[in-house]
């Protein structure tokens, strides 16, 4: 296909090149007639294909398939392909990772870094923040970053709950329904003989966290995992999903969530829970108690 | 093992294994709706996909007969394309134009599998390329005025990698 496309554009070229050149008009003058290589004539000789009409479910499909960049670049095809840019399942999941909305600073001690970019996180935010469903974050060190990140969702979910809220804020953070959270616990230096080389979340990282979960009010999954949180944080991790979703609450995950073992007994006030995964560490009479007098959830696996 | 005919719209006639024909959920609900499952003459009409397609179709259905049902919880499911394997993608070595009919047959039949397929092949067409070169690979044709076009790209410019 590609090859037929570049032999057709040569040909079309070696024609450009036989038209242009120095011709005598009509006074006898001569004149350099530059036929320019048009591009549009080329497109518009083309026979027109049907991808553009491919069906929204179809579109949708394959937009979820690409990455943020890929989608803007796709919907400046065509006015369909602009539509299906906007497609409310296309946003369903949105990945935070170290990269995501970032922009290169330069710092004297460490040389080149990628910060949050205010301005393009909050372009994204306005417009598909009240399409996410699931929400990842993923981050290798720029903890900075998750944390501002963090820090504005929570910003934008509470201006779009203001009496008679500004429109760009309307409905922002409202559809999450998942919200995972890998803490890279063992990305201390591996060459450094003294090094930790097992470290866990906590501070203000964990205080923005609860701050966010705090708003999300529909959130039926929470994968927290490799927190590896001391124990008084451990303890407290709950408290704000408890109160944002305790009848909501479908599926829970926590792994190496804790240092120790420290039962967190708030499993218990989740009504409706499901499916729970969790580390060897917290299988301990209490907590099985407390699971296990809920006698009207579904057996948990 | 019991089979039914399907009816392609330039009215061939395929045998197949009720089964086989059961991936596609269109052909299921007819099947079940209308109670056609035990009747062995009955004849399924499928006026959407030609005989080429259907055939096609099929032997993509019957090397995945066996495949285990796609779940419902797919919401926090990563969204690769770098998981074909490698039968697939030889069975979509298809002209653009066949291509096509497949994601439409696979998006009426109802196959979710074919429809994800399809799909991650015409997403992995689409990666790296910019606007004008994915234009240019499936024959598309720009249709916004240049304001327009300075307009999306405002809106939508906080989607670049810088």
């Amino acid at each position: 296909m590609s090859e037929l496309g570049l032999r057709r554009k040569s040909s079309a070229q070696l024609e450009v090149m036989q038209k242009a050149g120095w011709k005598i008009d009509g006074d006898e003058k001569a004149c350099y007639i530059d036929v320019d290589e048009d591009e549009d004539q080329d497109t518009e000789n083309m026979i027109e294909s049907n991808w553009r009409y491919l069906p929204d479910l179809v579109l949708e499909e394959i937009f979820t398939y690409l990455t943020p960049k890929e989608r803007y670049y796709a919907g400046l095809v065509c006015r369909q392909w602009y539509r299906a840019f906007y497609l409310p399942t296309v946003w369903n999941n949105f990945l935070v990772d170290d990269r995501t909305l970032t922009k290169p600073k330069f710092n004297y001690y460490s040389g080149w870094q990628f910060c949050l970019d205010h301005m393009r996180t909050q372009f994204c935010l306005s417009r598909i923040g009240r399409f996410v469903r699931g929400i990842e974050f993923r981050p290798w060190h720029s903890f900075n970053n998750i944390f501002q990140f963090m820090t504005m969702l929570t910003w934008n979910i509470d201006k779009g709950r203001e009496v008679d809220p500004d429109t760009q804020f309307i409905g922002i953070g409202s559809r999450i329904r998942t919200l995972v959270y890998h803490f890279p616990c063992n990305m201390s230096q591996p060459n450094d003989p003294d090094g930790i080389k097992l470290f866990g979340t906590g501070g203000q990282l964990l205080r923005v966290l609860k701050e966010l979960l705090l708003r999300l009010t529909d959130l039926h999954t929470l994968k927290l995992v490799d927190f590896v949180l001391e124990r008084y944080e451990a303890n407290h991790l709950l408290d704000e999903v408890v109160c944002s979703c305790c009848t909501k609450m479908r599926v829970l995950n926590l792994v190496n969530v804790t240092t120790m073992h420290c039962p967190i007994m708030h499993v218990g006030l989740f009504l409706n829970l499901q499916t729970m995964t969790f580390c060897p560490c917290w299988r301990t009479p209490s907590c099985a108690t407390c699971i296990c007098s809920k006698t009207a959830t579904p057996p948990l696996t | 093992m019991p089979s039914i005919k399907l009816q392609s719209s330039d009215e061939e006639i395929f045998d197949t294994d009720i089964q086989i024909a059961k991936c596609s959920g269109t052909i299921k609900t007819m099947l079940e709706d209308c109670g056609m499952e035990d009747d062995e003459n009955a004849i399924v009409p499928l006026p959407n996909v030609n005989s080429t397609i259907l055939r096609k179709v099929l032997t993509w259905a019957h090397y995945h007969k066996d495949d285990p049902q796609p779940t419902e919880d797919d919401e926090s499911k990563e969204k690769r394309t770098d998981d074909i394997i490698s039968w697939d993608a030889d069975f979509l070595k298809v002209d653009q134009g066949t291509l096509f009919e497949l994601i439409l047959a696979a998006n009426y039949l109802d196959i979710k599998g074919l429809l994800e397929l399809t799909c991650k092949t015409v997403a992995n067409m689409i990666k790296g390329k910019t606007p004008e070169e994915i234009r240019k690979t499936f024959n598309i044709k720009k249709d916004f005025t240049p304001a327009e076009e300075e307009q999306v790209r405002k809106e939508n410019e906080w989607c670049e990698e810088k």
